[in-house]
């Protein structure tokens, strides 16, 4: 079983698809590392279309209030195991939105993050570093965010209600989880 | 106990005996074919990747794919039919399969049934099912990405049966069997595919084969970038590991058609080469175009094959 266990973790590192929510200008490093030049897809890293079929949600940039609420809708609706990915300096202290009214200034407040990739932006030899790093993580069995997530929801959700002022819910009445 | 009990208990007992291992053949052989089609597919991968002048995943990343998908924890589902939906999915072109003669492979002999009509209706089980599952899924992306899936199979359709159909007349059966024993099976001047005038026939069925197979040009039910993958929008985990193996099903299941209708498919090793040959040239074709609009590609289908094959067609039955 434990054998078994760690193979099922093996695929899943060498098979990541993620959802790119691209927020912000730190997207813009990434097709550098998706074409010839790094090609990330030698990893089985791929980008997916939709959070159904994602393993990974990259938040590449600042985080608005607004686009919090979306990013945490499509994160509830990836099936776990799941892994978030904060992109840059925005997601990770504010950047240079620190100030501003509309944005929030740390994302895994909200949302477990399981790794993080500081720079403005990062290069596109920090996110290989990145994906090799998440790789290894997966593999060992080291990032478990998806599970703080269903452990400490009271906490996580009572951080949403304090910025958003009500409960997230599925618009078809199912509590998000 | 007489004996007439006796001889009765041990001829169930063998009957019961031989059903067992014709069950375990058949699902040896199902589960090879969905593995030779999952290999098929990392040589897609792998090729795509060359062209675009990059290393690619290694050639098993689908079977990878498919162990990560499966061991997924949640499946977002949405009702009964969702499943259903999927379920026939994966079976329309598992039972296609039985009745292509692949199935020498583990000594079945399910193939000497299979004929045109059988599986001309086996072949629409798959893509509707899909459908159906696609169209509970409720998003918007899925409804449009089911209107294309079924527009663009009534336009691949006509051109591909039209071929199918020319091939049928000259040799006057139905049966692939028999289809197969009227052509030589390694001779290339022997196959329908090389014989006037059935090579109109094969032309226009052939093209509508990259549509079969949803390859470039013809991909519009899934295209990612336009609308979020269109009729798989909805899957996720278990149930997009599923419409892998459906993929991998039906990739065998199609190509082995065109290979028995046209390149003389016999027994499973030589059908299994052919298809390689096959597959190796739909996705080169696939590497280097783009993608037609959908409009664009239903008239092409129903304009060039269509007319090629019905030519073919024609010249066959009155020349
Ligand atoms: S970290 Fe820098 S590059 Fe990234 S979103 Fe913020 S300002 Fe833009």
């Amino acid at each position: 079983m434990v054998e078994w266990l760690k193979l099922v973790d093996k695929a899943r590192s060498r098979s990541i698809w993620m959802l790119m929510y691209c927020t912000g200008c730190g997207a813009m490093e990434l097709p550098p590392a998706m074409t010839s030049r790094f090609d990330m897809e030698r990893f089985g890293i791929m980008p997916m279309a939709t959070p159904r079929q994602a393993d990974v949600i990259l938040v590449t940039g600042y985080v608005t209030k607004k686009t919090l609420k979306r990013i945490i809708y499509a994160y509830e609706q990836m099936p776990a195991p799941k892994w978030v990915v904060s992109h840059g300096s925005c997601p990770i202290n504010g950047g240079v939105y620190w100030d501003s009214h509309a944005t929030v200034n740390r994302l895994d407040l909200f949302l477990p993050v399981d790794l993080y990739v500081a720079g403005c932006m990062p290069r596109a030899e920090a996110n290989m570093k990145m994906f090799t790093e998440l790789m290894d993580m997966i593999a060992k069995g080291e990032a478990r965010g998806w599970e703080e997530y269903v452990k400490n929801r009271d906490y996580y959700k009572e951080n949403q209600r304090k910025l958003f002022g009500y409960d997230l819910v599925f618009t078809d009445g199912r509590s998000a989880l | 106990m007489n004996t007439a009990t006796v001889v009765g208990t041990a001829s169930m007992g063998a009957k019961f005996l031989g059903a067992l291992v014709l069950t375990l053949k058949v699902l040896i052989y199902l589960f090879l074919m969905v593995m030779i089609g999952l290999f098929l597919m990392g040589i897609y991968r792998k090729f795509t990747a060359r062209v675009q002048y990059r290393v690619g995943p290694p050639i098993w990343q689908p079977y990878i794919d498919v162990i990560k998908l499966l061991s997924k924890k949640d499946a977002a589902t949405k009702n009964w039919v969702f499943d259903l939906g999927v379920i026939m999915g994966l079976g329309g072109p598992l039972a296609l399969l039985l009745f292509l003669p692949l199935d020498t492979i583990v000594g079945l002999n399910f193939h000497t049934k299979g004929d045109l009509i059988l599986i001309l209706y086996l072949a629409v089980v798959g893509p509707l099912g899909f459908a159906l599952a696609a169209s509970v899924g409720a998003s918007p992306w899925g409804a449009i990405g089911v209107g294309r899936a079924l527009s663009m199979m009534l336009g691949y359709e006509l051109p591909f049966i039209l071929g199918l159909l020319a091939v049928v007349a000259k040799d006057g059966t139905l049966l692939l069997q028999k289809v197969s024993a009227a052509q030589s099976m390694w001779n290339p001047a022997g196959w329908h595919y090389f014989q006037w005038p059935l090579i109109l026939a094969a032309i226009g069925a052939h093209i509508a084969l990259q549509g079969v197979m949803s390859e470039k040009p013809f991909d519009q039910a899934i295209a990612p970038h336009e609308i979020a993958s269109g009729i798989m929008v909805e899957f996720g985990g278990k149930y997009l590991g599923m419409m892998l193996l459906m993929k991998a099903a039906s990739l065998m299941a199609e190509l082995g058609l065109f290979a028995v209708f046209f390149l003389g498919g016999t027994t499973a090793w030589d059908t299994i080469v052919k298809i390689f040959a096959l597959f190796i040239i739909a996705i080169s074709f696939d590497a280097v175009l783009g993608r037609f609009r959908p409009d664009q590609a239903f008239t092409v289908l129903w304009k060039w094959p269509t007319i090629i094959a019905l030519l073919g067609l024609l010249l066959t039955v009155f020349a």
